[in-house]
């Protein structure tokens, strides 16, 4: 290797104290290959999804819908309540456990294929690329002076912008206010104060994130950036360049590169790397793969996709940059199924069962019961005592419940009046209920179990009260 | 980056994690309190909507994590010394 010839991409920063050298804008060359296309079908489908969804209905429920007003979330058909929110909380364990399970497996998958300033961003390209033009002619826009063209161009691509991040900004509020009724609200300009300004806030932020800071966000913003590497090992698939292949890089003229193919056997002087510079010309972050695996890195493989472009028309093989294992590039065999992603999968396996059957198994009804807080026990003329309780109700199941209330308890104790509703479906109710035990059956404190049937007899729910009696009559 | 840059870097490095921070805290205090119970026992003459409860729980929150960013960043910052400004 001829190292110390290398030339180190080094700049003096100008004065003014400032410690802090400007971040060079990125011009990111647009690519083709089977991996852009693979993270092209994925923003297809992420955004799909995203922009879809809210305007889709399933017997009048809108699919996807986070109603904070009222407290219930429907989700492609089912209803969650507050009392559902530790499944919530077992998604989102159940997200990071994914995150760790991927990123052991193929590194930073999330970020180059899934995560969303990834897939806005990608967006935010195409439609810079439809208005500016490509990698050159950007950059040679930027240079020019200001003049009509550029101030024509740069209108229109942030009129696009801008555009697209308020259609985003308005499909994101419509996850929490019906959609259509929210297009109306838009189009007769009455929109509500907190509407508003939640579309433009998130429309503002799409706009900042994917349209300007970019990668920075990656770069300076995101935290996954910073701990993922904990997750890494030896065997873990990373986008790599094959520095024992490439180096020494260099140019060579046109009659070398014809050569290289058929010339094996014959001393190289020159690696496989003809340094053109295609895997840094398409990095969305600017980064020089070649220097080794970086925390800039967000795996989108165009410099793979790049290179492999590139060696295609100088007839050498694939794969100068590619998916490999730091173990690979160190010549053992290659172990991407190992103990660590078995025991990431089993758990979380585990963990989707567990949501899933806490989703199947959510109870349809809630029953809480409440003493009377001002008596604890009302005696009778004649020594019967009664307690008041009032059974709060909420028929969390999509259709209309008729239901009766009675005590479970070996105490000869029985319901006043006859305790009985009909709850509509997601309504909550009040249901006073009053227990009587008969003149000197029950003393001191003593747990009850309030029973909640339906008009078949069946059992829906239950609930622990007490009933309070004096300790001598 | 120019020293109106490092400002920038240092303010986002305090407003951002406490915004995502306090975003957090509110969605899993209001799973388990409801706003309205909430206006009940403190100010039950006012009249609340949730919307109004959730917006304010969240500034609240936001509050509370941006001070205390910022108490850290303040704890990071190199002590002046010798009369030196930052």
């Amino acid at each position: 290797m001829n190292a110390g010839s290398r030339k180190i991409d080094v700049r003096v920063v100008d004065g003014g104290g400032a410690l802090y050298a400007k971040q060079p804008k990125v011009y990111p060359r647009e690519t083709d290959g089977r991996f852009q296309r693979l993270r092209i079908a994925a923003v297809f489908w992420l955004l799909g999804m995203f922009y879809a969804f809210p305007w889709i209905s399933i017997g009048g429920q809108q699919l996807v819908l986070f109603d904070l007003p009222a407290r219930r979330f429907h989700v492609f058909g089912l209803t969650f309540w507050p009392q559902d929110f530790y499944l919530l909380t077992l998604l989102l364990v159940i997200a990071a456990l994914s995150l760790f399970f991927f990123t052991a497996l193929a590194g930073r998958l999330w970020c180059g294929y899934a995560c969303p300033q990834t897939v806005w961003t990608e967006v935010f390209l195409w439609i810079e690329r439809r208005i500016e033009g490509d990698r050159n002619a950007r950059m040679r826009l930027d240079k020019d002076p200001w003049n009509r063209a550029k101030l024509v161009r740069k209108t229109a691509k942030h009129a696009a912008w801008v555009v697209f991040a308020l259609w985003t900004g308005f499909t994101f509020v419509g996850f929490f206010t019906p959609i259509r009724e929210l297009g109306a609200e838009v189009a007769q300009w009455r929109l509500g104060g907190w509407e508003a300004f939640w579309i433009v806030f998130y429309s503002f932020a799409t706009w900042g994130n994917a349209g300007l800071l970019r990668e920075q966000v990656c770069k300076y913003m995101c935290p996954y950036a910073r701990f993922q590497s904990a997750m890494f090992d030896r065997d873990t698939l990373v986008i790599s360049y094959d520095v024992a292949r490439g180096e020494p890089r260099g140019h060579r003229s046109r009659a070398q590169l014809r050569s290289v193919g058929v010339a094996v056997s014959a001393p190289k002087t020159l690696g496989d790397c003809i340094d053109c510079r295609a895997c840094v010309q398409v990095c969305p972050t600017g980064i020089d793969i070649r220097e080794g695996l970086q925390i800039d890195c967000i795996a989108c493989a165009a410099c793979i996709d790049a290179c492999d472009d590139v060696m295609d028309r100088v007839g050498l093989a694939r794969g100068l940059i590619r998916y490999t294992t730091e173990n690979e590039l160190a010549g053992t065999p290659r172990q991407i199924l190992r103990p660590r992603v078995y025991a990431y999968a089993a758990l979380l396996c585990a963990l989707v069962a567990a949501f899933a059957w806490g989703v199947v198994a959510r109870a349809p009804l809630i029953a809480e019961v409440l003493h009377d807080r001002n008596a604890l026990f009302r005696p009778l003329a004649g020594g019967a005592i009664e307690n008041s309780y009032a059974v709060k109700l909420a028929n969390k199941s999509d259709h209309a419940v008729a239901l009766s209330l009675r005590p479970d308890t070996p105490l000869a104790l029985h319901a006043i009046g006859n305790a009985s509703v009909l709850l509509d479906p997601g309504e909550v109710f009040s249901l006073p209920l009053t227990l009587r035990a008969e003149p000197g059956a029950v003393r001191g404190r003593n747990p009850v179990a309030i029973v909640v049937v339906a008009a078949d007899g069946s059992e829906l729910a239950r609930a622990k009260a007490q009933f309070f009696a004096p300790e001598t009559p | 980056m120019t020293m109106r840059g490092a400002s920038v870097r240092w303010l986002g490095a305090i407003l951002w994690p406490s915004f995502f921070a306090a975003g957090v805290a509110t969605m899993v205090f209001f799973a388990v309190v409801d706003p309205l119970d909430l206006a009940t026992i403190t100010w039950p003459r006012v009249a609340f909507s949730r919307e109004l409860g959730y917006s304010i729980g969240f500034f609240m929150f936001w509050l509370c994590t941006a001070s205390a960013s910022l108490f850290t960043a303040l704890l990071l910052r190199a002590p002046a010394r010798d009369g030196a400004t930052r």
